[in-house]
């Protein structure tokens, strides 16, 4: 009896966890201007807007060119970063291991604050390419905890057995490690990806007309004026977010 | 120790990364805020150095904001532990396929959007949701509550936000408690209740420290959930830092509330741990 | 002897797999029965089941004549060692054995007074019972599991392979030290193992799995020599199993001799049973040979002979089976009906 009820509990709880994310979905089919949720009559009214109106489609290609973008950055950099923290034993190794961790860690106002007025001494505040090495720096962690839990787990004699049948330090990584490092890396760059299309704190500080992704385009309509666009657009970052999850586990890689 | 660069040229590309969007950007923070505010142009005055920003930041004003920023940060914390726990518990002792579906939906909100959580929020929880209209209908309440733009709507929020992160680590840290350990327990003679509080608490202790550190730390840089869902009184430390640098142009202030909030975010943190540690020595 | 379990047509398992069907045991007071059989076969399920940690799906578990059944683990007051002998990582080896006697809530003076005492039967010196599991050896976790099963005086020890993940020569010395601590607390154990050698020495009664089913359980001479299928001979030991009518016995049924009982050269003169063959292959085993004689008509046995009688492969020689090492097993296997 006690037992049902706290099975009751928990499924109740995990319902509450997905309502708003529900509830956003059903909004975005809503027939009219109001943010009611439809009944009998679905639409695809907002979506059809969506579509029409270049500055949220701008907004979206905009976020997937900064995520891979970003990807790309985080898994170049994560990935070795992993390998010589697992493999090698180096001076400064414990302090980078720790500073990688940071940017996870550093409030993202704090962040904001520097990269602000960084960006804008360097001439890359309105530039994309700024945007894209903000998120990379997002992405890092992700990736390099990811790579390096697989690499961990993975039998340290394996180089060793490929160095024994003659393959090079550098051969034996490249043959053997990076292959079976992949699903690792794969899953890194979806992680990084996902973060980054939807990274909304850096977003509404680091926004500028030119540079404007997918949730700074929704946050001020959220804080003034909500309309069923943005339920539209928080579709789009859920059938991407799913879209993703989806993959992850057709590669066969597990969340934790 | 090894000579060899090969570890050096591997670390680089990160390397470079971090100092230059990590490092550089918190050195250039601490030199903003000694700049002087600017009059109206530009969002500075250059070749300026001042102290004056600190002194408006740790006024009453700043005090009161780095108080209610802390508040806040125990009050998310302590309530995303508290449901987070025995969330990871249920999910752990969940059969296969259903384990899947409860992480997915746990982590599902988490890679979507973050907008469309607090989207959702705003409407379930308005004075036109759905939950109020029921409440209003059952006969409940009698007046609607004021749950979006108080203090509630804030936290609520803020712990939509941080929960899956909390539930994660959780059940990483629980996933490591061999369930043979459970079952030698009970066979030794003890009650469902006495393995949890002898072995599954005592085993899952780093993991609640490491949460509860975690949740702490995003608690005190909460932005969205006191911006969106909580009123002008919800003002935390990031909410101040947006403020002061869109709003009115003041770099420096914001840049020095930001010095401000994450010395203090180090500090709450080294209590916690310090806490914790009193509390598990006299375990 | 009273009886402490016994065990009635348990039949468990998963979806649709069965994998114990019908199962029966009887466990007497003092008794060590020792279980064995191939991995899959549903011994460490059938473990499980006697420690409540598995429901059956039909049948009744019953202890001291009490229907325990549908009762949770922690009221049966068994002692269960596992294979990794999930010990509790955070404690020390003194409080996992002071485990069982702490949620029993025993007064701390009595509890210190047993577990110092198990503790010294095991023979744990003072500097290791403040260790923890992960800072003990291989052999001192087993002692420690043994202890923690053993300190609250349980119905019965039940023990799942605790000696598999040792060296040879410390299984032996373990396995010896086991023997007579059960002797010394006259706890009645059940022990499960695929290790023949290990079954044979320790057990008061021995039984047999294989497919779910406990093929025969007997003492362990009995089942050596006497087993009741062909799988039984053959699992236990070395076994020559020829075609019965060829040794004086009936169709369909088959004729075990065991290689230690067979005689080679002027001694197999005698026998009801002899015939000329040829040495095909020599084993070496130390102070034996195991010698391949093939005889007329694909007759092949093999034997078992002092390495100092020198034999020689390819040598002629006459070989005989006495009439006390014959016995007539049915040739099929009830495990599959």
């Amino acid at each position: 009896m006690l037992r049902r009820g706290l099975w009751l509990l928990g499924w109740i709880a995990l319902a509450a966890l997905s309502a708003p994310l529900g509830y956003a979905v059903w909004v975005s089919f809503s027939p009219d201007s109001f943010l009611t949720p439809p009944t009998t009559n679905w639409s695809p009214r907002w979506y059809i807007a969506f579509v029409a109106d270049r500055r949220w489609t701008f907004a979206l290609v905009r976020s997937l060119f900064v995520g891979c973008g970003s990807a790309l950055v985080a898994v170049l950099t994560g990935t070795p970063l992993a390998l010589a923290v697992t493999r090698y034993r180096f001076a400064g190794r414990g302090l980078l291991a720790v500073t990688t961790l940071l940017p996870a860690c550093v409030p993202a106002a704090v962040l904001a604050m520097g990269l602000l007025p960084l960006l804008y001494l360097a001439g890359l505040w309105g530039n994309v390419l700024g945007l894209i090495l903000a998120h990379g720096l997002l992405g890092l962690p992700v990736v390099y905890l990811i790579v390096q839990t697989q690499l961990e787990q993975m039998p340290p004699n394996l180089e060793a057995a490929a160095r024994g049948l003659g393959a090079s330090r550098w051969q034996a990584t490249v043959r053997v490690t990076l292959p079976l490092l992949r699903p690792a890396i794969l899953a890194g760059a979806a992680a990084a990806l996902a973060l980054s299309f939807n990274e909304s704190m850096l977003a509404i500080f680091l926004a500028t007309p030119t540079t404007e992704t997918l949730p700074a385009v929704i946050w001020p309509q959220l804080r003034y004026a909500p309309s069923p666009l943005v339920a539209v657009a928080s579709c789009v970052s859920v059938a991407l977010a799913a879209g993703m999850v989806l993959l992850l586990s057709l590669l066969g890689v597990k969340l934790c | 120790m090894n000579r060899s660069p090969t570890p050096y040229l591997l670390a680089t590309p990160a390397g470079v990364l971090l100092v230059g969007l990590l490092i550089g950007p918190l050195v250039l923070l601490l030199r903003v805020s000694l700049y002087e505010p600017s009059g109206g142009r530009g969002f500075f005055v250059p070749h300026t150095w001042t102290l004056t920003n600190y002194a408006t930041v740790t006024d009453a004003y700043g005090l009161r904001l780095l108080g209610f920023t802390v508040a806040f940060a125990v009050t998310v914390a302590t309530l995303s532990v508290a449901l987070g726990y025995p969330l990871a518990l249920f999910v752990r002792a969940m059969r296969s396929p259903w384990q899947q579906l409860a992480l997915a939906g746990v982590l599902l909100p988490k890679l979507a959007s973050l907008f469309v959580l607090l989207f959702g929020l705003q409407q379930l929880l308005g004075e036109a949701g759905p939950l109020q209209q029921f409440l209003l209908a059952t006969g409940v309440i009698a007046t609607p509550l004021r749950l979006v733009r108080s203090w509630w709507g804030a936290v609520v929020a803020e712990v939509v936000l941080i929960l899956p992160y909390v539930v994660l680590v959780l059940g990483v840290q629980l996933g490591r408690i061999e369930p043979t350990w459970e079952a030698a327990a009970r066979g030794l003679g003890a009650s469902s209740l006495q393995v949890f509080a002898r072995l599954t608490l005592p085993l899952s202790l780093p993991g609640l420290a490491l949460a509860g550190q975690l949740a702490l730390m995003w608690g005190m840089g909460a932005l969205l959930g006191p911006l969106l869902l909580g009123g002008p009184e919800q003002t935390t430390l990031s909410v101040e830092i947006h403020r002061q640098a869109f709003e009115y142009g003041r770099w420096p202030r914001a840049a020095a509330l930001a010095v401000l909030l994450a010395g203090s975010v180090g500090l709450v943190v080294f209590t916690f741990r310090s806490l914790f540690g009193l509390l598990l020595g006299k375990h | 002897m009273t009886e402490v379990l016994r065990v009635i047509e348990v039949t468990f398992g998963y979806g649709r797999g069965e994998v114990l069907r019908q199962l029966s045991l009887s466990v007497a007071e003092g008794q060590f029965v020792t279980l064995l059989g191939p991995s899959g076969c549903g011994k460490t399920t059938l473990l499980n089941l006697i420690a409540g940690t598995l429901t059956p799906r039909s049948g009744s578990i019953h202890l001291r004549g009490r229907d325990v059944t549908a009762l949770p683990p922690e009221r049966r007051n068994l002692g269960m060692v596992y294979q990794h002998y999930a010990l509790f990582p955070h404690l020390s080896a003194r409080r996992n054995v002071a485990f069982g006697l702490e949620v029993r809530r025993v007064p701390r003076a009595e509890r210190d007074r047993k577990v110092e005492a198990m503790l010294d039967l095991v023979g744990l010196t003072a500097a290791e019972r403040e260790r923890k599991p992960g800072e003990l050896s291989g052999g001192q976790q087993q002692r420690v599991a043994l202890a923690r099963a053993l300190v609250f005086a349980p119905e019965l020890l039940l023990l799942d392979e605790p000696l598999a993940n040792l060296d040879r020569h410390l299984r032996d010395q373990l396995r010896q030290e086991l023997h007579r601590l059960q002797r010394e607390t006259r706890v009645a154990a059940i022990l499960v193992t695929h290790d023949q050698e290990e079954a044979l020495v320790i057990s008061d009664l021995l039984g047999v799995m294989a497919g779910g089913r406990l093929l025969q359980v007997g003492p362990p001479a009995e089942v050596y020599h006497r087993p009741r299928t062909p799988f039984v001979a053959r699992f236990l030991g070395e076994a020559n199993l020829l075609p019965g009518p060829l040794l004086g016995g009936e169709p369909g049924q088959l004729v075990l001799v065991r290689p230690e009982r067979c005689l080679l050269g002027s001694a197999a003169e005698s026998c009801p049973w002899s015939w000329e063959g040829r040495i095909r292959t020599l084993t070496f085993l130390g102070a034996d040979v195991l010698a391949e004689v093939a005889g007329p008509a694909e007759l092949s046995l093999r034997v078992r002979a002092r390495a100092r009688d020198a034999l020689r492969p390819g040598e002629l020689l006459r070989v005989g089976i006495p009439a006390d090492a014959i016995w007539y097993i049915p040739d099929a296997d009830e495990a599959n009906p």
